[in-house]
């Protein structure tokens, strides 16, 4: 099965002041085409650094990222801009800030195809199909503010869906709602998935929602957590300040608390617990 | 339908944006207003200018005048020059000279009575000569031997009269005797009577003629023979007294003829010989010829200006065709009918002013404009980051950068176009409001200001349009490239560093300031290339450019001074002080652009307000330094009148002058230091603080100086006893006529340094010894009041009776001594001060029967010697020892008269400090001095760097001397006085007067002056009589729109700025509130926090606008006329106005921040939680 999602060696550094924070370190990453699959991790884990790129909202520090066969790692302005079109929708977890407040719903769905010069007519039947599909036929001409969060939830779907992308992705699309209507959301995304043949990725820390896509990623300091560190190898980024972060996991593992004992072999630099003797 | 798709969502964004782009619209509006108020403005500010200079122009200056003046004046000459002079009219003066007036006049002819029942009865001569002639014929005399012709005389003092003519003339007079008499249209005949005659009624009474009288005329000067018999058929009155036809004439003192007889008669008419008894021989009364031969007729034209049809559109055409028409009228007359009219000049002297003065006008209205687009800039920017999400919205959903900023430009260009909607009107309103406020509300009678629409207009109205749209579009710029995420986070993080530091424009700004600075202060503020003035296009946009660049610099000094202050307020106990001090001291740099438009706004105000007072008071200055005082009255001898009650009066003679005599002269005022000091209009620079400092060192100890020899007070007579001393008594029987007498005159010097000539009552004689008496308390000139005690005798001298001739001739008097009489008392005057001059010897105690030897010294043959007795008993015999005063030789052509005088003390002299480094002088020095037309012996006390009143420019130079002591030099010499008249002392012909209630001193000083002064200057009536009032005022008016302005773009922008603030602190305030902080407390927090930042910024604005005043000042100091100002402009800082000015913005600044933190401060937790997510 082709790939819509492949990343490589996914470094992302963010400055916080004078502090580099390692927010991605080396993600390796794949996801095939029609796959619905939902990442979670704690906050700060770096999930939704990744999301910002796989959208092309952001660029990785180092590595390498191709969205729907398009790479996302040099692209430029006018790339950038028909990816948005052609290649992917986006759903923020802030539903107010999916929707154009001066726009009634319709519109709001007909807006990425005004701006990618679909002909009117067209709009308008897609526009309607798209809203028929969620439930809110009845509610083309409202305006957005007095819809409920559920149904500008929904409405945000059809906007992201509106130039019918290869993919989907939801940073926390129900992060603000209710249960029922967040399985109500994902039921959609699923159906839409399953049915429409959408590879959607959504991104959520809400464990019993993300049981319900058909996989689950889990990201941990920046990296996929499959299993434990024992016996790994890492390539572990050093800064430019000469700062190395180590994953808090990983420290506990190896019994690390708050200072460490290092030393200097011919092989490298051995860290060790504070208490253990040599 | 894609576009109109577009259209309605641009059009949807805007209305969803309603309350944010009212800034916007607020700030588009006022630049597009502006710059259309710019033509507007000036156009209608000089169109009041203009009608109020061609309106209080003279009519002769602005009417058009044709001359022709003709030795022989005929029928033809006239007609043709008509012709031309109508043609030439017709063509190019109407519709501005809507009316053309003609009239022709003649030189002046006596009246000659005819002098019948006298003894100069002409006609009885004439008969008589008739006979006379017709005797000598028949005895075959020669007709060159025959007596000429008793052409008719005037009397010694005839009446004249001139002859006048207009095509209308019986509408123009007004029969009052007699009837108007009917048009003479063909030639006359032999059997004519008299030419009947209209005259006017002082003709008609200084001739004692009534209608039916005859009498003849003849030219005032010119050929004898030349004369009519006239009768008078009509006395008249002009029907307008007033009207321009009668030009500078009177009316009543002219005869008339209408325009057709004047035509014929005004010339030679040929008549049949008829009954001619002599032939070719002109006969007063049967000649050949009629009418007025040879006449000097002047015909003149005047075309007058309708000034209600001179506008500024025309100005160009008007000259132009006034141009044109002088050109025909020469070519066609051949240069003999002059044209003159001063409308060119004056419309000159206007297109200057205009220039000049506009310039201020354009540089103030750049200001505002460049502040209001800072202002459009900033709160589009301010839109553009509130918008961040949006646009981050639009990113993700597939909008590419060009449809980004095209939505955005969209958006401006619905702003833009509504504001050039408004804007018209907005203009044509706050031009109109003008005229309501002072001080142009004094010459539009507080009604709007008339606008005058021009046709730049239209093309600034769009030009406002794309400016505006530019300024607003440009904001996207910078964020249209940039990331999603990097937009959502703009609407949440405020910027850091302004663009300005970052690309070091500010620097570039800074230098390129300074690099207008130096060009402006090497050219200066007006380019004068020949007759055309052109403002400096640097002169107009420096201010913005300045105040910009120092708004930049302070950019960069302003965020530590906020940490400063931040960190103090950190240290106060109270939350709502130190939390903003903490968010100040923290983060200052944010603050950078609030403060800029707070410098901007509150720099323009104060600039604005400055500007007007350092203007107003200028004008103040100039009229009070044009004036000198309250009131300053010129006129004959004006310095020697009494104060008027209530007012202190000064006298000032002005003259020229110059030290070491160089040919440099310089204006002199000479001044009574201590009146002086009290009435002058005064200003510190003008060479000391007070004038009370200043001008009294002209009397170093304090007192008057001495300018003769005090006589006692109540002093009426001097006596003498004086002789000639005779010729012997051989000499004088051989002498052809002996004429001997003498007389003595004496110059004396009253209080009111006025110089009295006096002269003795009786000669002195050479035949006895005479006591001759000068009365005190009166002399030979016509002051108005008497000598005014206490009196000084200044000169004495003696100088021959007899008219004409020698004034002295070597003769020797004998004088004793000279006594004063004082109510009733005599005493000796003691003249050891005085020395003679000019040759005149003075020996003391020679023997009293001097006179007495040098009559017998030499006797006729035959005669007896006289005895003892008869020498004792002779008037000539005197014992006592006397004076011998002996003159040379010497004629009244000599000025220098021997001259008994008292040698005036040196003077003090004050001088501009040029003059005096010229002159190689410095204080305490002597030199000698020029004043007038003498020379004296001066001392240099101070300096004086202007004096009001000093503006002759043909002058190089002040200085200034007391009155008394060079009225003592200046006038003090003898003069051979009487003959052909009294000399004039030179005397104070101005009267400098300090006074509460200047209409009532100038009622009194007028009466006191019993007529019209030469001149009368109040402060008030020269402020009124600046021609360039209406622009200047204009100019101060729009200088208080700007003002306001100010106000209006600083309350808009703070308030905009604090709404953004809040937004995005607002979660910092909902927090504060879910801690327990109240509301007050947290409103309160957060209007400290704006309100510091604020608050330094608008004092720091206000000092800038000053400043800018203080830099524009030397660019100011050319005034209308394109020439520097005297005095020159001085800084005012209107410290009441600013005052209320930053007392209101103040107030309205807190109210802005208050009511934009309501929303944080009144709600609920919860609400306010929600707010920030909206």
């Amino acid at each position: 099965m082709p790939l819509v999602i492949q990343t490589e060696n996914l470094i992302k550094i963010h400055k916080q002041g004078n502090l580099e924070v390692v927010a991605l370190q080396g993600l390796d990453f794949t996801m095939n085409e029609g796959e619905f699959i939902s990442v979670v991790g704690k906050s700060g884990s770096g999930k939704s650094t990744l999301l910002t790129i796989l959208a092309g909202f952001d660029r990785p520090s180092a590595g390498r990222v191709t969205v729907a066969e398009q790479d996302l790692t040099d692209i430029d302005s006018k790339d950038l801009t028909r990816f948005y079109r052609r290649d992917v929708g986006f759903v923020w977890q802030d539903f107010t800030r999916n929707l154009v407040p001066y726009l009634k719903a319709r519109a709001n769905v007909e807006l990425p195809m005004l701006l990618a010069g679909v002909g009117s007519r067209k709009r308008k039947k897609r526009a309607l199909a798209l809203l028929e599909a969620v439930g809110l036929r009845n509610s083309a001409y409202t305006e957005v503010q007095t819809m409920s969060g559920g149904e500008q939830q929904r409405l945000a779907l059809c906007v992201a869906l509106a130039l019918g992308p290869k993919l989907l992705l939801a940073d926390e699309p129900t992060g603000e709602l209710d249960t029922e209507t967040s399985l109500g959301i994902y039921e959609l995304l699923r159906g839409l998935s399953h049915q429409g043949g959408l590879s959607v990725l959504v991104v959520t820390h809400d464990v019993a929602l993300a049981q319900r896509t058909d996989r689950i990623v889990r990201i941990a300091d920046g990296r996929i957590a499959t299993h434990g560190w024992r016996g790994q190898e890492e390539l572990v980024a050093v800064d430019q300040r000469g700062m190395v972060q180590f994953s808090r996991d990983m420290l506990i593992e190896a019994g690390i608390g708050d200072n460490v004992r290092v030393k200097l072999t011919d092989d490298g630099i051995l860290l060790q617990p504070e208490d253990r003797l040599e | 339908m894609k576009l109109g798709t577009y259209i309605g969502l641009v059009a949807r964004r805007v209305w969803a944006k309603k309350g944010i782009l009212l800034g916007s619209l607020l700030g588009a509006t006022l630049v597009i207003a502006l710059l259309v108020v710019v033509p507007l403005y000036e156009s209608s500010v000089q169109a009041v200018d203009l009608r109020f200079s061609v309106r209080s122009a003279v009519a002769d200056d602005v009417d058009m005048v044709a001359f022709s003046t003709m030795n022989d004046y005929s029928r033809t000459l006239g007609t043709s020059n008509r012709a031309i002079v109508n043609d030439a009219f017709e063509q190019w003066l109407v519709p501005w000279y809507p009316t053309i007036e003609e009239r022709s006049q003649t030189r002046e002819y006596a009246v000659v009575p005819t002098g019948e029942g006298t003894d100069t009865d002409w006609f009885v001569r004439a008969e008589e000569w008739r006979e006379e002639v017709a005797a000598l014929e028949a005895e075959d005399v020669p007709e060159d031997e025959w007596p000429e012709p008793p052409y008719p005389q005037p009397p010694r003092e005839a009446t004249q009269v001139r002859f006048f003519t207009t095509p209308d003339l019986d509408t123009r007079l007004t029969v009052v005797r007699g009837v108007f008499p009917p048009p003479l249209l063909g030639a006359p005949v032999p059997e004519d009577g008299p030419l009947p005659i209209t005259i006017g009624g002082r003709v008609a009474a200084s001739t004692n003629a009534d209608v039916g009288d005859r009498f003849f005329l003849r030219p005032f000067s010119g050929l004898p023979e030349v004369f009519e018999y006239v009768e008078v058929a009509a006395i008249v009155v002009p029907t307008d007294p007033d009207a321009t036809i009668w030009g500078v004439d009177d009316p009543a003192t002219m005869v008339y003829l209408d325009q057709a007889t004047f035509d014929v008669w005004m010339g030679q008419i040929p008549l049949d010989p008829g009954d001619d008894l002599l032939g070719q021989v002109t006969d007063p009364w049967n000649r050949p010829l009629r009418g007025f031969a040879a006449p000097t007729v002047t015909q003149r034209w005047r075309m007058s200006l309708d000034v209600a049809t001179v506008t500024l559109e025309d100005l160009d055409e008007i000259e132009s065709r006034i141009s044109q028409f002088k050109a025909q009228v020469a070519k066609e007359a051949g240069g003999t009918i002059p044209t003159n009219t001063f409308l060119p000049l004056l419309i000159n002297d206007f297109s200057t002013r205009s220039v000049v003065i506009g310039g201020p006008i354009l540089a103030m209205l750049a200001l505002v404009v460049g502040g209001a687009i800072y202002f459009l800039v900033y709160t589009s920017a301010l839109t553009v980051e509130r918008e961040g999400a949006d646009l981050a919205l639009l990113k993700s959903r597939g909008a590419s950068t060009w449809q980004t900023v095209g939505i955005h430009l969209g958006q401006s260009f619905f702003v833009a176009a509504a504001a050039a909607l408004i804007a018209p009107f907005v203009a044509r309103f706050l031009v109109g409001v003008t005229g309501r406020i002072p001080p142009l509300s004094d010459l539009t009678g507080g009604e709007p200001l008339h606008v005058t629409q021009v046709s730049p207009v239209t093309g600034w109205l769009l030009a406002g349009a794309i400016i505006t749209f530019l300024a607003m579009g440009v904001a996207i710029v910078p964020f249209a490239r940039r990331g999603v995420l990097e937009l959502r986070a703009l609407a949440a993080r405020p910027g850091t560093k302004s663009v300005w530091q970052r690309y070091n424009l500010d620097l570039f700004a800074i230098a390129l300031s300074l690099v207008v600075l130096f060009q402006l202060s090497q050219r200066g503020f007006v380019n004068m290339s020949g007759e055309e003035a052109t403002l400096d296009p640097l002169a107009i946009i420096f201010p913005v450019l300045l105040l910009f660049s120092v708004a930049l610099i302070l950019l960069r000094v302003f965020p530590m001074l906020l940490r400063g202050v931040g960190w103090a307020m950190t240290k106060s106990r109270s939350l709502s002080l130190a939390l903003p001090g903490w968010h100040l001291s923290r983060n200052p740099i944010p603050y950078g652009r609030l403060a800029l438009l707070v410098w901007l706004t509150t720099g323009l105000g104060a600039f604005a307000l400055t500007y007007a007072a350092t203007l107003e008071q200028s004008f103040v200055d100039r009229a009070a330094y044009a004036a000198g005082a309250d009131v300053r009255i010129v006129a004959d001898e004006a310095g020697y009148f009494d104060d008027p009650e209530g007012a202190i009066g000064s006298p000032v003679l002005r003259t020229d002058g110059a030290p070491r005599q160089s040919g440099r002269r310089a204006e002199v005022l000479a001044i009574e230091p201590e009146s002086f000091s009290e009435v002058v209009t005064w200003r510190s620079d003008f060479g000391a603080d007070d004038p009370a400092d200043l001008f009294p060192l002209l009397r170093p100890d304090g007192i008057a100086p001495d300018v003769g020899v005090e006589l006692p007070p109540g002093s009426t007579q001097l006596q003498v006893d004086a002789v000639v001393v005779p010729m012997s008594l051989a000499e004088e029987a051989e002498a052809v006529a002996v004429e001997s007498d003498y007389r003595l005159l004496v110059k004396v010097i009253d209080a009111k340094t006025r110089v009295w000539t006096m002269v003795s009552d009786v000669d002195i004689t050479s035949d006895a010894w005479r006591t001759i008496t000068i009365d005190l308390t009166t002399g030979e000139n016509d002051f108005p009041t008497p000598p005014v005690p206490p009196l000084s005798l200044h000169t004495m001298w003696i100088e021959r009776s007899a008219v004409g001739g020698l004034a002295v001739d070597g003769d020797s008097v004998l004088m004793s001594e000279l006594v004063v009489v004082t109510d009733g008392e005599s005493a000796i005057l003691d003249l050891g001060e005085m020395s003679p001059l000019n040759d005149l010897s003075i020996r003391r105690n020679v023997d009293g029967d001097t006179a007495l030897e040098a009559r017998y010294t030499v006797l006729p043959e035959g005669s007896e010697e006289p005895t003892e007795e008869e020498l004792l008993n002779s008037p000539l015999y005197r014992e006592s020892d006397v004076s011998m005063w002996t003159v040379p030789q010497r004629s009244r052509a000599s000025t220098n008269v021997p001259e008994l005088r008292r040698i005036p003390d040196d003077i003090f002299v004050l001088l501009d400090r040029e003059a005096a480094s010229i002159a190689s002088l410095d204080v305490g020095e002597t030199s000698s001095y020029s004043v007038g037309s003498d020379v004296m012996t001066g001392t240099l006390v101070g300096f004086v760097d202007a004096v009001p009143t000093m503006t002759d420019r043909r002058r190089q130079g002040a200085m200034v001397v007391d009155l008394d002591a060079i009225s003592a030099w200046t006038n003090g010499a003898a003069t051979w006085s009487l003959v052909g008249g009294l000399s004039r002392p030179e005397a104070p012909q101005e009267f400098w007067m300090e006074t509460d209630n200047v209409d009532t001193t100038v009622r009194r000083i007028t009466a006191q002056l019993g007529g019209e002064p030469d001149e009368l200057w109040t402060i008030r009536g020269v402020a009124a009589s600046f021609a360039s009032r209406p622009v200047q005022v204009g100019l101060v008016a729009i200088l208080f729109v700007g003002a306001a302005v100010a106000v209006v773009l600083a309350l808009a922008g703070v308030t905009g700025y604090v709404l953004l603030a809040v937004t995005r602190r607002a979660k910092e305030m909902g927090v504060l509130r879910a801690l327990g902080f109240g509301r007050r407390g947290v409103a309160t927090t957060f209007a400290v926090e704006q309100l510091v930042v604020v608050g330094l910024g608008a004092i720091i604005g206000v000092l800038g606008g000053i400043a800018l005043v203080v830099v524009m000042l030397p660019f100011l100091q050319v005034g209308e006329t394109a020439e520097e100002i005297v005095p020159p402009i001085l800084l005012e800082i209107p410290v009441g106005t600013l005052a209320i000015f930053s007392a209101m913005l103040g107030a309205m600044l807190i109210v802005s921040v208050v009511w934009a933190t309501r929303r944080v401060s009144t709600g609920k937790m919860s609400e306010v939680l929600r707010e920030v997510d909206r």
